[in-house]
């Protein structure tokens, strides 16, 4: 294996640091370790696009395929069940024109969840996925004020059979992560995927940062909206043919 | 005050030692449960059990935020990959009375919170290495950077290792 | 100058230690409510993911504003160097402190995870307006402490004037911080409003007084002391200003809300048909809690009569709490808007109006740190000297 004088520096700089702030870890492994481009990169900004004339109203693949893959379990007590992503159904007031969206968190670039929590557990990722950190999370429930979307929901009992990788417990904040489990391991969201499989294919998911990206064409060829869009929070989750 | 303090000391440790004395005779043998900490499928753990004993809890603190803020899953300490390799055969699960994490925590007193979100029982998928579900192995899914085989270190040679530090893992915008 | 003699109370008749025992029970039960809310989760309280904050947090909320309110009276004496005041000060100083650790302990053990509250004191995000709280409560203590100290201890008592300047300015910067944990909720057409800040700062004045004279008027009357009625002029009206100020920053705010049309609806709602908040708003808020008090505080049939004074000073407690639950509880029962101009209907209760039915653990819970309260104050009487053994009144206070 050969190395060059910049790699080199690098892992000596790693190795280093690592002596510095961890005793424990075997040098060896340092100078070996992997690239870093594995965690959220701040060159992506992960988003949706949900067409709302393929949405149709007696339609809930996304919502049933959010609970399976979070294993989101009713109680039978929905008013503190929780619930990621909800159908909504609109009627113009003074038009009568009905339709039906997929409602969920919408990854706010400025998300007064952020904003408010006191601990730093409401935190955006660098990819713009915005999350909660269950370990630091005290359950204030000040986000759930402040969410604009009433994405949130609160974990009101004590909860087993996990699925492994969506850890979620009693007394914690919890809402769509975007199913970040899934994006980390090159998968799309599991609303998304079911809306394509058996719904109406009106999900779309993608780098919104990346002008070659399927979702960045879309967006940049037709119009598009935000719900709440006065509030100008920018967010992740956009909406075609959405009549507000 | 010295004078009362001395005798009761005297007092209260004979007592405790003779109290002791006869509950470890009465029981036979020990008089304090044991932690059950033989269920693992792996042949090594991620570090050697003096070490893991000492600082697994420092290893878990440090990974739940390089994994929870930065989305790196794949380092070696995963929470997930000890519950499948250390869960008991039977139970399914690190908990209860002959759970590898609650028998020994129950031992020594300090209680766990992690399970109270985490789940105690292995991932579900086809278990691969070691109890490791082939589904979530990072190595499977991503390319990989220079991924290398540590035989002799880890046990798990088809796992890669990402910045153990976690000090480099975070890309500048 | 005439000096002020301070003195414990005795503190050991048997309806001393009756009343004590009642508190305990009142916080034992309020423990045990939080452990149980705590161990089964919030499922067994009214509170949902439609109604986040519940009577706990109108407690809590109560408790806070008038531990800054309490201090008022402390202020007129160091700050406004208004001496009928002054033997006033080291009670009002104690309430304040007391009042304080009875609201904190509520939203404590409210939180979902109250076992993590080491979380909350080490990890912070400087945005967030409850953070800034965090600092502005425990210093609160602290600076109370401090200007309580320099007027207990004579040696120190030439620092009581800055003491009473900063403990001020903190307790102002800190109602700003409570009122703007709603008023910075964009979100939320009951809240986002640059008014709740000095509205809240109104509101802390007049509870935190009300609360003040009911606890002197109880301890002298129990303890027998002398309280001369110049004192108790002085102190109704000034309860009486604070009580119109108060609806005058009621008004505003809902004249403010009805003139933008897209608050309407909320308006509507809390004002005309909204059941039970309307009647609360209307019955208890306006009637019993300002028009009464006021009536009672101003009208000349009424204002010498000692047990009505008491009586407008409980109604403008009673008022206090009904107009926090309309705030708070009314605020979150009408439906997040967010589709203007459209009916909406979804699994997770969008565009309904919401339920909230207290359970017995959160108003056990409230209770309770209220009886924590004023125990805390009890004991604080019975052990160090407080109160002034005699407040009759001195013929040069009245011309003053």
């Amino acid at each position: 294996m050969s190395i060059n004088r910049r790699q080199f520096l690098g892992a000596a700089a790693a190795a280093f640091a690592a002596t510095a702030l961890a005793p424990g870890f075997h040098l060896v492994e340092l100078a070996l370790a992997d690239s870093p481009e594995q965690g959220a990169s701040a060159l992506k900004r992960w988003g949706l696009l949900i067409d709302t004339a393929k949405c149709s109203t007696g339609c809930d693949a996304c919502v049933t395929a959010c609970n399976k893959a979070n294993g989101l379990v009713s109680h039978n007590r929905p008013e503190t069940d929780s619930q990621w992503i909800r159908k909504v159904t609109l009627r113009g007031e003074h038009t009568g024109y009905v339709q039906s969206l997929p409602v969920m968190c919408q990854h706010c670039a400025d998300a007064p969840c952020v904003d408010v929590c006191p601990t730093g557990a409401s935190f955006k990722r660098a990819d713009g996925i915005v999350l909660v950190d269950r370990h630091l999370c005290i359950g204030c429930r000040y986000c759930m004020m402040a969410c604009p979307y009433k994405a949130r929901s609160f974990v009101a009992e004590n909860i087993t059979g996990q699925i492994a990788e969506v850890p979620r417990g009693k007394g914690c904040v919890e809402g769509c992560t975007l199913c970040v489990e899934r994006i980390d391991r090159n998968k799309i969201p599991a609303c998304v995927e079911a809306c394509n499989e058996t719904g109406g294919k009106a999900m779309m998911f993608g780098d919104l940062k990346d002008p070659e990206s399927t979702i960045a064409k879309q967006l940049a060829s037709r119009p598009s909206t935000e719900i709440r869009a006065d509030l100008d929070l920018d967010t992740g989750v956009r909406y075609q043919h959405l009549d507000v | 005050m010295r004078l009362l303090i001395a005798p009761i000391i005297v007092i209260l440790a004979t007592a405790g030692s003779v109290y002791g004395a006869y509950t470890s005779a009465k029981d036979g043998s020990r008089s304090v449960p044991q932690p059950d900490v033989r269920d693992a499928k792996g042949k090594h753990c991620v570090q050697p059990t003096s070490i893991m004993l000492r600082d697994h809890m420092v290893f878990l603190l440090h990974q739940r935020f390089v994994t929870v803020h930065d989305g790196i899953h794949a380092t070696r300490y995963s929470l997930i990959r000890c519950v499948n390799c250390h869960a008991n055969p039977v139970t399914h699960s690190v908990l209860g009375k002959n759970g590898f994490c609650e028998s020994c925590h129950t031992y020594n007193a300090v209680s766990i919170s992690c399970f109270s979100c985490h789940s105690p029982s292995p991932s579900q998928g086809t278990p691969g290495p070691n109890g490791v579900p082939s589904g979530i192995m990072e190595s499977s899914l991503r390319p990989t950077h220079g991924a290398r085989d540590f035989g002799t270190v880890i046990a798990q040679a088809s796992v890669h290792l990402v910045d153990p530090t976690g000090t480099s893992a975070r890309v500048l915008p | 100058m005439k000096t002020i003699h301070y003195r414990e109370i005795s503190g050991r008749s048997p309806a001393f230690y009756v009343f004590m025992v009642t508190l305990l029970i009142f916080i034992g039960a309020g423990l045990a409510s939080a452990h149980y809310m705590e161990s089964h989760g919030h499922h067994v309280t009214g509170m949902t993911n439609q109604i986040v904050w519940g009577i706990p947090h109108v407690f809590a909320i109560f408790m806070i504003l008038s531990a800054s309110g309490a201090l008022n009276v402390a202020s007129i004496s160091s700050v406004f160097d208004r001496g009928l005041y002054k033997p006033l000060a080291r009670l009002s100083g104690l309430l304040a402190i007391t009042l304080l650790a009875g609201g904190l302990s509520t939203l404590v053990l409210d939180l979902g995870r109250p076992d993590r509250l080491i979380v909350a004191m080490t990890t912070y995000n400087f945005r967030s307006i409850f953070a800034w709280n965090i600092f502005l409560y425990t210093g609160f203590f602290a600076v109370v402490v401090i200007y309580l100290w320099f007027m207990m201890e004579p040696r120190m008592n030439a620092y009581v004037k800055p003491a009473g300047f900063f403990a001020f300015f903190w307790r102002l910067t800190l109602t700003t911080g409570t009122g703007s944990i709603f008023g910075f909720l964009v979100a939320r057409e009951a809240y986002n409003s640059a008014v709740m800040a000095p509205m809240f700062i109104l509101m802390s004045f007049l509870f935190g007084l009300a609360v003040f004279m009911l606890f002197l008027m109880a301890t002298f009357w129990l303890t027998q002391r002398p309280l001369g009625d110049e004192v108790v002029r002085r102190l109704k009206n000034l309860l009486g200003v604070f009580i119109a100020s108060v609806l005058y920053f009621v008004m505003v705010y809902h004249l403010t809300n009805i003139y933008i049309a897209q608050r309407r609806g909320i308006e509507e709602f809390i004002l005309l048909h909204g059941g039970v908040y309307t009647a609360l708003f209307w019955i208890g808020q306006i009637l019993i809690g300002s028009i009464v008090p006021l009536v009672l505080v101003y009208h000349p049939w009424f204002r010498r009569s000692r047990p009505l004074i008491a009586l407008a000073a409980a109604l403008v407690v009673i008022g206090g709490f009904i107009q926090l639950y309309v705030i708070i509880i009314g605020g979150q029962a009408y439906p997040l808007v967010l589709f203007p101009g459209k009916i909406v209907s979804s699994s997770f209760y969008d565009g309904v109006i919401n339920t909230y039915t207290p359970s017995v653990f959160e108003i056990a819970l409230g209770l309770g740190t209220t009886a924590l309260s004023i125990f805390l104050a009890s004991i604080a009487i019975k052990v160090l000297p407080f109160l002034p053994e005699t407040l009759a009144d001195n013929p040069a206070d009245s011309v003053q």
